[in-house]
């Protein structure tokens, strides 16, 4: 709903917005501009300026002073009207007023694209969706991070995604903020909010006769400092019972002729006052660091706009077109789908299509669309979990109808998640739980697929399979990641003597020939990213975790031979200068801190990511490295590269545990000597990273919990914070 | 082409009742050349006994700023009209108009009247003031703020 409100605005008033917000910033430059052009402020008052000016510009009707201090006056010499600026130390003019033709045009263009009031309608529509997308577009973000404490916490998504959420972050401010301001001026030039510009000083009734005095001799003029000044307007020439109007910055009244004395002054009210403060905070007069501000947030509008359809668009490609979809009434089994980004969709898709084949007609929709079922033997719910436990985009009312429901249906749920995440499945969780409370019985017992493994759905298919008594092949239509030839250049074998036998694999990327070579960088990863492969006779990928990154100059993970592994014995048997395709997933959940301690925990090929990570470290960062494998005589991978690491200075403690030899020890074991000292780097800022076997990663959690223990700290706490990553298979 | 004539008659038929009280007077008013904002103008006319009668056009859309056309708003009691309104003119433009002004009004005493203002520029209050005469029509005149030329025909 929330993502709807932001995106289909963002997309209609996609052109408008970038028009506003570009003619925005060039005229934020114009409070600076007159900065640098505005005299000195000086002690003069308004009687000293309108002394010198009425005696230089012959027809002077009216002095204003805008409130960067330009001073401008309207000077009706012979025939019509002329805005000059003046010289406040001399009363001269220096040239025609106004910030000069371009500015003006701009400004115009950016009040009311030169449609006059149907333009202004448009701008203050266009500035009320600003302000609708910078509302939403917080709470998308709140969400997507974890909730609004966890605002300040890096933005894990990667492209397009991640640059438009780090962008939005910096902007969303400066973007509130003009689009309030612009907005409220729209409506008051409407008439829907009282400006208090309606509100007039009265004309004197009576004014004092005799002869007029000199300007300068007027002392409701002299009592006037000029910084106060707004607009002062001069009687018609020859016209005694006119009056000077005299407009401040808190009120207004008439300066008689003849006696100098102030008459009928009107103070501003509220209203006056919050239209000033309005109208200085959007167009930064007065304030130029505010407006250099919003002029900057206003930058960000195009490169927002351009992200913003790309997410769209590419959130509109992933969802896969259902060729039989049934209605609700008539389905005999009811697939509901929770997606945020579409994913989801394409296995729905997929199960819908493998179960029409045996002729069963199938129901896709929304998980919000939860309705009525007469003639459906049961539903399936397949839902993603957005953030941490959040219901994705398309299942934000599906609790609420389903308290409502009272058709209960057989159910079998399958969840989608990263087991990065501290909530893994967390909605589909919370799903079940109240399916179960509303009394919905279980047909399939709840599954889980973590980051889109093929494994896992296939399996979950195959249960459903058996029970339905049918043979079902879900034809996965989910797009294949764009590939790139890598060419094998080096291997190291491992292990093989204690029954591990491991192979570190190094590629590089094979530079395309002709012309598209010249600007050829290969593939943007870094170390922690996972390098999808497809084994000869599958079209499952697999993924393996990357120890090096593009800057090293080349591609490189360590694989273990898994027995009867097609993928890894295929790999092992690789020989030098054989090609394959391959792709990369980025994994940016899985990278150390910036700053502050870094703990790396790795058994066996775990240890990949950890040596790209050190490949990178800078020097003195004080990164730790606790390392288990079986034996250092056979299967110690990377032993010379960490030795180098640690001669370097990039790796300021390593810690070995060999399993296969004499004193054999563990990496937990190692964990549980140094609990003390793993508690204080903790307490300092510290991030641990985990990279091994399910068995290995609940080992190490196990240690943590210990050590963290006296600080009062849990490993499910440093996970919410991002201190306590695991990457496990 | 005998459908087009039959829609064409029909629709001259629908048009009769207005056009045998209504003038369509033409009113062209040229605005100066100056650096600066749209000027806003009021045309409006008052009767032989100096009383003010109609609206005639105001250019200009923001109602926020018509006070400061300054005779016209009093006249009309700090209302404004309804209707009658267009665009702002910009400098060095040419507003052209056809109001519908009844034949009854013009050799009768009415004396069209026409405030101009510009936002932080100045106030012309009844820059032209002219009585409607057919001896007068065609005949140009000019303003001494912001109106260069004005004139009308009948």
């Amino acid at each position: 709903m929330v993502r709807r409100l932001h995106s289909l605005p963002g997309l209609i008033f996609g052109l408008i917005l970038l028009v506003l917000a570009s003619t925005g910033a060039i005229l934020a430059l114009a409070p600076i501009l007159d900065r640098v052009q505005a005299p000195a402020a000086t002690s003069q008052s308004v009687a000293d300026l309108a002394a010198l000016a009425v005696a230089e510009n012959p027809g002077l009707t009216k002095l204003h002073r805008s409130p960067n201090g330009v001073i401008s006056a309207s000077v009706k010499a012979k025939l019509f009207f002329q805005m000059v600026t003046i010289d406040p130390a001399t009363g001269k003019a220096r040239g025609p007023a106004g910030a000069g033709g371009f500015l003006d045009w701009v400004k115009e263009l950016h009040r009311s694209f030169f449609l006059d009031q149907t333009g202004h309608g448009i701008a203050g529509v266009s500035a009320g969706v600003m302000l609708a997308m910078a509302l939403s577009g917080l709470v998308l973000l709140a969400a997507a991070l974890g909730g609004w404490r966890r605002m300040g916490q890096r933005v894990r998504a990667t492209g397009a995604r991640g640059l438009h959420a780090k962008v939005a972050r910096l902007a969303v401010v400066g973007l509130f903020a003009s689009a309030l301001t612009g907005g409220y001026m729209s409506l008051v030039t409407f008439g829907f909010i009282n400006d208090g510009s309606m509100v007039e000083a009265a004309f004197p009734a009576t004014v004092a006769t005799g002869s007029a005095l000199p300007v300068d001799q007027l002392a409701a003029l002299q009592a006037v400092p000029l910084t106060d000044l707004r607009d002062l307007t001069f009687p018609a020439a020859g016209d005694p019972t006119d009056a000077f109007l005299l407009q401040t910055s808190t009120g207004e009244g008439y300066v008689d002729q003849v006696s100098g004395q102030m008459v009928n002054w009107m103070a501003y009210g509220t209203a006056r006052q919050v239209w000033e403060m309005m109208y200085k905070l959007h167009t930064g007069q007065g304030l130029w660091m505010v407006g250099l501000v919003l002029g900057l947030s206003a930058l960000s509008v195009p490169l927002l706009s351009a992200t913003g359809t790309a997410i769209w668009w590419a959130r509109r490609r992933a969802m896969p077109r259902l060729r039989h979809n049934a209605r609700a009434s008539v389905a005999d089994l009811v697939i509901l789908v929770g997606s945020e980004g579409g994913t989801t969709w394409g296995y729905a898709a997929a199960v819908s299509d493998a179960l029409h084949k045996h002729g069963l007609r199938v129901h896709v929709a929304d998980m919000n669309d939860l309705g009525a079922y007469p003639q459906a033997g049961g539903l399936i719910v397949m839902t993603s979990t957005y953030g941490d436990g959040v219901a994705p985009a398309n299942a934000t009312r599906f609790l609420d109808r389903l308290a409502q429901s009272e058709s209960p249906l057989p159910v079998a749920i399958l969840a989608f998640g990263d087991r990065m995440f501290a909530s893994f499945c967390g909605y589909g969780d919370q799903v079940q739980a109240a399916l179960d409370a509303a009394g919905w019985p279980r047909f399939l017992p709840m599954a889980r697929v973590d980051r889109q493994s093929a494994a896992d759905f296939n399996a979950w298919v195959q249960d459903l399979g058996t029970l339905l008594g049918l043979t079902l092949t879900p034809d996965l239509q989910i797009q294949r990641p764009k590939t790139t030839k890598l060419e094998l250049v080096a291997r190291h074998d491992y292990g093989v003597q204690v029954q591990a036998p491991t192979t570190v694999l190094t590629f590089q990327a094979q530079r395309p020939a002709g012309w598209r070579g010249v600007f050829f960088r290969g593939p943007a990863f870094e170390a922690g990213d996972l390098l999808g492969l497809m084994p000869p006779g599958s079209d499952v990928p697999r993924l393996y975790s990357l120890a090096s990154s593009r800057r090293d100059g080349f591609v490189e993970i360590a694989v273990r031979k898994m027995p009867g592994g097609l993928c890894s014995g295929w790999l092992h048997e690789m020989g030098v200068g054989t090609q394959i395709d391959a792709f990369i997933r980025p994994n940016p959940a899985f990278r150390p801190q910036a700053r502050g301690p870094v703990i790396l925990i790795a058994a066996g090929t775990g240890v990949g990511p950890m040596v790209g990570f050190l490949r990178a470290m800078r020097k003195g960062r004080g990164a730790e490295l606790y390392f288990g494998a079986r034996d250092p005589a056979s299967d110690y991978l990377y032993d010379q590269v960490l030795a180098d690491a640690v001669a370097q200075g990039r790796l300021s403690r390593l810690t070995t545990a060999f399993s296969r030899v004499k004193d054999r020890a563990y990496v937990q074991d190692r964990l549980r000597t140094d609990a003390a000292h793993l508690a204080t780097q903790i307490k300092r800022g510290g991030q641990v990273l985990v990279c091994g076997s399910i068995a290995m990663a609940r080992a190490v959690a196990v240690e943590f919990e210990a050590a963290l223990a006296p600080l009062g700290l849990t490993v499910a706490a440093l996970r919410a914070e991002g201190r306590y990553l695991e990457d496990v298979y | 082409m005998y459908r087009t004539t039959t829609a064409l008659a029909l629709s001259m038929a629908a048009l009769a009742p207005i056009t045998a009280d209504a003038n369509p007077v033409t009113i062209d008013v040229t605005i100066a050349q100056y650096q600066g904002p749209a000027v806003y103008l009021a045309m409006y006319l008052t009767d032989k006994s100096g009383a003010y009668q109609s609206t005639v056009w105001v250019a200009g859309g923001s109602t926020r700023y018509w006070k400061h056309l300054r005779t016209w708003f009093d006249a009309t009691g700090g209302q404004g009209a309804d209707g009658v309104t267009g665009a702002s003119v910009g400098a060095g433009r040419t507003l052209t108009i056809t109001p519908d002004i009844s034949a009854a009004m013009i050799d009768a005493g009415y004396v069209l009247h026409i405030d101009a203002a510009a936002e932080n520029i100045g106030e012309s209050p009844n820059e032209i003031q002219v009585p409607l005469t057919t001896a007068g029509a065609g005949q140009p005149i000019a303003g001494n703020g912001f109106i260069t030329s004005f004139q009308y025909g009948l």
